[in-house]
């Protein structure tokens, strides 16, 4: 039997804050543990929260990228449970009144848009981390490393509005996009600066309620995150089909194994009791900072991705590709901005091609990040006018690339070096082709009977003869010439 | 309110990780009792349309911090008064019943 | 050098400022009271007595130099013991901190210390401040300065005892539901529990945190208000500090000579048969010299203050459960030999951490907040914490102050009422309604029972009128003399 499936996530972003949440002590990731502690966050007898200010402003940005309404009342609360990596027992985290409310992501997967809701954002503190003994040879017990105890998250909660492990890692991908544009998380989802929790569930097509839902946990990158859900569904197909009820349960995904597990009726035991945080009284936002701060938000990609395909008339994918990251789309405006000022259609797509071909394949070879390679924007648009200016072949313009990559040259320089400038001159191009053309006879007189396929073959000769130096335009009409005479 | 069994406050103490001997069940049970059927009193206030007092300060909106770095504890300070540690970590005992 | 007797701060004061006596003198006449008299009272879980010296000789210096000279500095004062001060220890009254050394200081003693002030022990208390006759103290109860055997209050019952038994001339207590107020009462001191908001709670060990407040415990109204000058104040530390402006109340006080136009409010309707008759005849002769002092006596009502003690059961242990979850076994307190995992460690560790009464009020705040019982109690309790609140408002429309009795009955003997918990709560039915509504009460020695034991009467004043309730306080004291008594130990 089809089953349809049913898909909300839960998302925690840790936000790019100097400091924690409630005490001033540096949010930094990778430190020595405990080093990062002091008595707020080590939950020492008598200590209080102050809240962080950026973490508001953050969490208010990421609400208005993600259309939310941002609630000038909100609530601090206390979510009660005993665990070894909460020092002070009880999470401080926001429930009955969060800071945004009712939002939307649009996902654009293959032409398709699905209207994921988003139905609230809260702002709550991260707990500090359990280190198990198997990891570090030591039997008898598990370590806590409190330096993440108390660093700012905010948890985004969608509706169960996806419908497959598909469109969970795509809204994923964009949540994840968008969060790093507007500079408030990092998504770097092996730190664990972004993690996601699925609650899923099948029901027959056609029905209207859902179906019992299991939250699984602890996927920490997007091919988890598919796997983890394709995994699950499955499970709980088989389950239906074998006649047995699927439980309510949390469940967290072996990364191993490729199974979910249950974490064992621990959920049955909790009752967190939530109660408005009395260290901290309620979050009262004036309309005018909240308003500041919308004002101050950076193009999201999906308004970026629409500027690109109607002012640039660049094509769905090179736009899609190019506002993938914030840094890329910075790069490539940044080179077009220099290289052409009009910024005319044909010279958008023209160097989207060079980056998305060549720049990008160099950024994954040399995995650095578009805007730490040693190609500048600067070196960029020197290339695309060496090109323009039929210098330098399509082909040579690679091999530059690929020392500009290395050694962070200005192109000219690169060119000059190793001569490499394109031949366009008539005489040694007319030399050349007629070399060629004795050379092979039967190519052309296979051209000439009208299969003009063969020109490819012998435009590449004459890129053969001249070390790829010819200019290939030339050569083209050259050759027809030629040829046709 | 009906009164609460022997299972309702185990329960409550499990939740509240404190453990109750069970020779001493009976005794607390009815004392918690008395309390709670005292603290049913407030049931007879009339509190239609009245909202819930959270706090009595009289600032009525939490302070927010300016984002900037101040020194952590020393780690001397930090294990001062733990009861068992490894290096720079707190050790605790070992996890059951979850698997990870 | 004066005889050394019966000192108020203020004296001290002076004869500091004169130069007719060090604070290196003062504070070796108060350790060696503690040392002759700790053992039969109880009031001292800590003395240091070596950074006492040290803070007394550096007070000197600055006092020759007139370097800053306020008027806590050369001071010897005691912390109740769940005020933290950095590098002593801090056990708040409970075997779970029995170890635990502060790795810092509490707004309050820094300011202390600031101030030159010699902070010389930390006094005794009901476990996390939660008692009323200091019985909960896992260090043993303290007696009663005035008659052996007898409670002297709680849960800041260390810290008046020492004030009333001249260990010190001031002290620091907390006061939750009246644990400042109640214990002034027993001990026949003056104690005040500040408006919420106006002393900073950081590094004050927790209870309940929207009722806790920090306030003086002195043998006087005049060294009460040189106390609490220093202590109060904005504290970015504490996210529920009041930004109210500060204000010097003790100066203005010596000028105080009647009370002409002051309106004071009077509940007859709180005089239940559940009060002493000595408690009943206290009061109403306070009433009359109140009249005598050309105070106004108005009648006022507080109709909700009954359900009070109902209200504060279910709101401070539910906050409490929460705050006394950090008590765990795992980054400072004592973790139980019996622990086989985390599991049990929780379990274990705080079961045997824990006193009788904490464990009660923790899982009474547990039941209250949890699935189902929420509305019922929890929320049904703050709503009717808005009923209370508004009780005092409506009353403050026509009145200055609210007196009431302290306590509904003098001192009762060590162990007279630990068979019912709810006999020891309702010990508390005048000063629980006082944080509850968030305002600031005094309680000020009003008379002796025919055995010696103190009796007080508390002032209630609008939110930050403690300059109010000091003159209304003083001009009363002055009258009567009450503070003039001393007990025999």
């Amino acid at each position: 039997m089809n089953y349809e499936t049913v898909i909300g996530l839960e998302v925690h972003a840790q936000l790019k804050t100097k400091t924690k949440l409630f005490c001033r002590c540096e949010n930094i990731y990778g430190q020595s543990p405990n080093t990062l502690t002091c008595p707020v966050c080590l939950a020492m007898p008598g200590a209080l929260p102050v809240t962080n200010i950026q973490a508001i402003e953050f969490a208010i940005k990421a609400g208005f990228a993600l259309g939310c309404e941002i609630q000038n009342h909100s609530v601090f609360s206390r979510k009660n449970y005993f665990y070894p990596d909460l020092p002070k027992g009880y999470q401080i985290s926001q429930f009955d009144l969060p800071l945004c409310l009712n939002g939307q992501l649009e996902v654009t997967i293959a032409d398709q848009t699905l209207n994921v809701r988003i139905q609230r954002i809260h702002v709550e503190e991260d707990a500090g981390k359990l280190l198990h003994g198997d990891n570090l040879q030591n039997k008898e017990g598990s370590l806590v490393d409190l330096n993440r105890a108390g660093v700012p998250l905010i948890e985004i909660v969608s509706h169960p509005d996806m419908r497959s492990a598909e469109q969970a890692a795509e809204y994923l991908r964009q949540l994840r996009s968008i969060l790093r544009y507007i500079g408030v998380c990092d998504g770097n989802m092996e730190e664990g600066s972004l993690r996601c929790d699925a609650n899923i569930s099948i029901r027959k097509p056609g029905e209207q309620t859902l179906g019992t839902k299991v939250e699984v946990k602890n996927m920490n990158s997007f091919k988890n995150v598919q796997k983890a859900i394709e995994y699950e569904v499955e499970r709980q197909v088989q389950f239906l089909e074998s006649g047995k009820t699927i439980i309510q349960e949390t469940r967290l995904w072996n990364p191993d194994r490729n199974i979910t597990t249950s974490m064992r009726s621990k959920e049955e035991a909790h009752d967190y009791r939530y109660f408005p945080d009395p260290d901290l009284l309620p979050l009262e936002l004036d309309t005018q900072w909240i308003e500041t701060i919308k004002s101050s938000l950076d193009e999201l990609p999906h308004a970026r991705l629409q500027r690109f395909q109607k002012d640039l008339k660049l094509p769905p994918y090179d736009a899609s590709i190019l506002t993938s990251e914030k840094e890329i789309a910075d790069y490539f405006e940044h080179t077009l901005s220099l290289y052409d000022e009009s910024k005319t259609p044909a010279k958008a797509k023209a160097l989207s091609n060079l980056i998305m071909g060549d720049v990008l394949r160099l950024s994954n070879e040399l995995s650095t990040p578009l805007h730490q390679m040693k190609i500048t924007p600067v070196h960029l648009c020197k290339l695309m006018n060496l090109i323009d200016e039929g210098q330098i072949s399509g082909k040579i313009a690679k091999d530059i690339l690929d020392d500009m990559a290395k050694t962070g040259q200005n192109p000219e320089e690169i060119v000059k070096e190793k001569g490499l400038t394109q031949i366009s001159d008539q005489g040694t191009l007319h030399r050349c082709i007629q070399e060629v053309i004795e050379n092979n006879p039967k190519q052309v007189s296979d051209f000439r009977a009208g299969k003009e396929k063969i020109l490819g073959y012998l435009v590449g000769q004459v890129m053969k003869a001249t070390q790829g130096k010819a200019n290939p335009a030339m050569v083209n009409t050259m050759l027809i010439e030629e040829l046709k005479k | 309110m009906t009164p609460l069994t022997k299972s309702d406050i185990k329960k409550i103490a499990r939740l509240a990780q404190l453990e109750i001997d069970d020779s001493e069940l009976d005794q607390k049970l009815s004392e918690f009792n008395r309390i709670l059927s005292f603290t049913e009193k407030l049931a007879s206030a009339n509190v239609d349309q009245i909202k819930p007092t959270q706090f009595v300060s009289e600032e009525t909106k939490t302070p927010l911090s300016e984002d900037k770095v101040k020194p952590s504890l020393d780690q001397e300070l930090v294990f001062q008064n733990a009861p068992d540690r490894q290096d720079f970590f707190f050790k605790v005992p070992r996890m059951i019943g979850e698997e990870k | 050098m004066p005889p050394p007797k019966d000192w108020t701060l203020s004296e001290l004061r002076e004869l500091l400022d004169k130069g007719s006596i060090s604070s290196v003198e003062i504070t070796q006449h108060y350790l060696q009271r503690i040392e002759k008299y700790n053992s039969n009272l109880n009031t001292f879980i800590s003395v240091i007595r070596d950074q006492a010296l040290i803070l007394a000789e550096l007070a000197d210096k600055r006092i020759a130099n007139k370097d800053n000279v306020l008027p806590l500095t050369g001071i010897p004062i005691a912390l109740k013991d769940n005020i933290l001060m950095k590098d002593v220890g801090a056990t708040a009254g409970s075997k779970f901190l029995k170890d635990f050394v502060s790795p810092y200081h509490s707004t309050v003693a820094k300011k202390l210390l600031d101030a030159g002030a010699v902070i010389v022990g930390k006094t005794n208390c009901d476990e996390f401040a939660m008692g009323s006759s200091n019985e909960n103290s896992a260090f043993g109860p303290v007696h009663n300065p005035w008659k052996h055997g007898f409670a002297p209050g709680g849960s800041s019952g260390g810290s008046a005892a020492s004030v009333a038994a001249r260990l010190v001339p001031a002290a620091l207590g907390t006061d939750t539901g009246g644990s400042i107020r109640q214990p002034a009462a027993f001990c026949g001191v003056v104690g005040l529990k500040p408006t919420y908001g106006r002393v900073s709670r950081y590094g004050i060990i927790a209870f309940a945190s929207s009722l806790d407040q920090v306030g003086p415990l002195t043998r006087t109204v005049k060294d009460n208000a040189m106390v609490y000058d220093s202590l109060c104040g904005h504290d970015p530390m504490d996210s529920t500090s009041s930004k109210h402006p500060n204000e010097i109340t003790y100066k203005a006080l010596d000028s105080v000579r009647d009370l002409k136009g002051l309106k004071i409010g009077f509940a007859r309707e709180l005089l239940t048969e559940r009060i002493d008759p000595l408690i009943r005849d206290n009061v109403l002769a306070s009433i009359e010299i109140y009249a005598k002092l050309g105070a106004v006596i108005t009648d006022v009502s507080l109709p909700h203050l009954d359900y009070g003690i109902a209200c504060y059961y279910v709101l401070a242990p539910a906050e409490a459960s929460a705050n006394l979850a950090r008590y765990d076994g795992i980054r400072f307190t004592a973790r139980s030999p019996r622990s086989m995992n985390v599991e049990d460690t929780y379990a274990k560790s705080r079961s045997e951490g824990f006193g009788p009464e904490v464990k009660r009020r923790i899982l009474l705040g547990t039941f209250v907040l949890s699935t189902g019982y929420y509305d019922t109690f929890y929320l049904k309790a703050q709503k009717v914490r808005s009923l209370i609140r508004q009780d005092f408002m409506n009353a403050f429309q026509n009145v200055d102050v609210i007196l009431t009795p302290t306590t509904p009955s003098p001192a009762f003997p060590l162990g007279s009422k630990n068979e019912n918990p709810l006999d020891m709560y309702l010990s508390d039915a005048f000063t629980v309604p006082v944080p509850i509504a968030g305002l600031p009460g005094i309680s000020i020695p009003s008379g002796f029972t025919n055995d010696s034991r103190p009796m007080g009467i508390q002032l209630i004043g609008k939110p930050f009128a403690e300059k109010t309730l000091f003159e209304t306080a003083y001009s009363f004291e002055q009258e009567t003399l009450f503070h003039e008594r001393v007990p025999t130990l």
